[in-house]
């Protein structure tokens, strides 16, 4: 019996310790692109196989590659511009719906406590009044707020962006000619200096607020996240020293949840970056439509898509790519995503404390 | 230093803290001990104005601290309080986390701020340690950290919420030698805690806390050898085993 099962212990044994013994080989790190370099033969063999059997014409992607950087850098630019907006938007945006919740709610502080036998003293004076209408007040302001907040992300969160899209194009061609006459221009100077295809002005502005409006939204619930999962013992413990409300949330809330919301804004910034595709439906000139042109006009739409395709994985893995790096080089021990190593036995990057 | 009278706590229906009434002197240490529950925390959240208490006074050095005309601000500065949590700013090194109310509140200039954190980390026995996360470090030097960062604001009065219940056994010991350690240096503290050892050696007073009522009060050894109280009996041979 024992003869039986020996070996199957010993494979299983050997499984067991194989993590570990290729622990230390991963360190090196070459492994991880094998993968990659197996699926990029695989698609190479594809597409010559393609291009052999007649069915691709690959110098036309030589030949044609270069058509794509004008639209990609339209795309990129417009995105990039919406996204920053957006992101300063998103700010008090996500503070109102982290934050605001407390001041109205009866759980929260709004019950500021004077003692019974003084309760009964104030009833009715002037400045009971005057206290209790300014609570109300500023209680009711608070309220209306997180509605206007929450009602603009569930807007924006509960629409399609095509649907957003039509209605912000429909609306600003409406109004955009009784713009200002500097805001026109400044528009015109704006997408001319960005080197952008000279279409009327308007229909850049409608895109770059469409992506801003839809942006906001979403940018506000990964804010409102990254704020709330700060702890709260950490709050508590910077009131312990005497520090105010804005002075903990500059100190301490905002640099914890920006780490932590570095990922998903990384993920909202390519989501948007893929939307702004959505956009060539008016005549905006960036990489889809761009391909579609190529493909129809002259006659390659196979071809067309596949460099759609690529360019759009180059700019979303290199901006990935960077991102990651430079996550793990700003990395603080114990806090946001742990490297693709957990565990102490992980490089903590170059933080690392001299003793442990 | 603190006197708390007829102090009342509502969380809802429930009645936390029902008339407290406590006093202590400068320079002396009292520790609070009760079932869970009792109110322990929330008696040293309201000292701290963490919550606010709905009835009673509390004063700091005669000045009724619980006025709605004085700011929290100014109150907290001045009564130091360390978490069970140990609560360090995560994103911070040790120094850092201590710097930080030398520089926002106090506004001290970093020089300054960074000498006075050095040494108070350098007093918690972690002067080497100034540059590490808290991340890095074990559960008894977080706490230290943490005695550290409510010390350095100077507070007339400190505040310890169950400092040691987080803790690994093994680590006990050096958080309590440094609180022991503060009370022979004459600081005044309040402690909530269910270390009898230290509460014999260190606390010059000790009360019974159950239900939001004080039941008992009395020196260390009074209360552990001859504890009047039918509720107090019952638990302290519980927790003396």
């Amino acid at each position: 019996m024992p003869d039986r099962i020996a070996p199957r212990v010993r494979i299983v044994g050997a499984l067991r310790t194989a993590p570990a013994a290729f622990g230390s080989a991963v360190r090196t790190h070459w492994q991880s692109f094998v993968g990659l370099v197996a699926l990029l033969t695989v698609g190479g063999v594809g597409l010559g196989l393609f291009a052999l059997a007649g069915i691709l014409d690959l110098p036309f992607i030589v030949r044609r590659w270069d058509s794509l950087w004008g639209p990609t850098w339209l795309a990129v630019s417009l995105t990039t511009t919406a996204f920053l907006l957006g992101f300063a938007t998103a700010l008090p945006l996500g503070l109102a719906r982290a934050y605001l919740p407390g001041r109205f709610r009866k759980t929260g502080r709004a019950k500021e406590f004077v003692p019974f036998r003084r309760a009964r003293d104030l009833w009715g004076t002037p400045r009971a009044i005057r206290v209790t209408a300014a609570r109300r007040t500023r209680s009711g302001l608070n309220a209306a707020a997180y509605g206007l907040a929450t009602g603009y992300v569930e807007g924006v969160r509960g629409t399609p962006f095509y649907v957003q899209m039509f209605l912000v194009f429909y609306l600003i061609l409406g109004v955009y000619r009784s713009f200002p006459g500097w805001f026109q221009g400044g528009m015109v100077f704006l997408f001319n200096t960005l080197g952008y295809p000279p279409v009327p002005e308007e229909f850049y502005f409608a895109g770059l607020l469409t992506l801003f409006l839809n942006t906001a939204g979403y940018q506000a619930e990964v804010l409102r996240g990254g704020f709330q999962s700060v702890g709260q013992g950490q709050i508590e413990a910077a009131r312990s020293v005497g520090m105010r409300g804005r002075q903990i949330f500059r100190r301490i809330t905002f640099p914890q949840a920006l780490r932590l919301v570095i990922l998903p804004l990384t993920n909202e910034w390519i989501s948007l970056f893929k939307a702004c595709a959505i956009l060539s439906t008016w005549p905006i000139l960036e990489i889809l439509l761009q391909s579609q042109q190529l493909g129809v006009n002259e006659g390659h739409p196979l071809e067309a898509f596949i460099m759609l395709a690529a360019m759009y994985l180059l700019v979303d893995v290199t901006l990935g790519k960077t991102v990651t790096y430079v996550e793990r080089k700003t990395r603080i021990p114990g806090l946001g995503t742990p490297g693709l190593r957990t565990g102490t036995a992980g490089r903590p990057g170059r933080r690392r404390a001299p003793t442990l | 230093m603190i006197t708390v009278r007829g102090l009342h706590k509502w969380f809802g229906d429930l009645h936390v803290l029902d008339g407290v009434d406590l006093q202590i002197a400068q320079r002396q240490a009292l520790c609070v001990i009760g079932p869970s529950g009792s109110g322990k925390s929330t008696l040293l959240r309201c000292i701290n104005l963490l919550v606010r208490p709905d009835a009673g006074d509390i004063l700091l050095e005669g000045v009724r601290i619980n006025s709605p005309e004085i700011r929290p601000e100014w109150v907290r500065q001045r009564i130091g309080m360390v978490f069970q949590q140990f609560n360090l700013f995560t994103h911070l090194t040790a120094l850092k986390n201590v710097m930080l109310g030398l520089t926002q509140v106090k506004k001290m200039d970093r020089s300054a701020a960074e000498t006075k954190a050095k040494w108070e980390l350098d007093r918690v026995g972690l002067g080497d340690k100034v540059h590490a996360y808290p991340a890095q470090l074990s559960g008894g030097q977080q706490q230290r950290v943490a005695i550290a960062r409510a010390l350095a604001m100077d507070p007339k009065v400190m505040l310890f919420d169950e400092p040691t219940s987080a803790l690994d056994p093994e680590f006990i010991r050096e958080v309590l030698d440094v609180m022991a350690r503060l009370a022979e240096e004459g600081m005044t503290m309040i402690v909530v805690s269910h270390e009898m050892g230290f509460a014999r050696e260190v606390a010059d007073e000790l009360v019974f806390l159950d239900k939001g009522r004080i039941l008992e009060t009395g020196t260390p050894e009074e209360i552990f050898e001859r504890p009047g109280h039918e509720r107090t009996k019952a638990f302290v041979s519980k927790i003396l085993r």
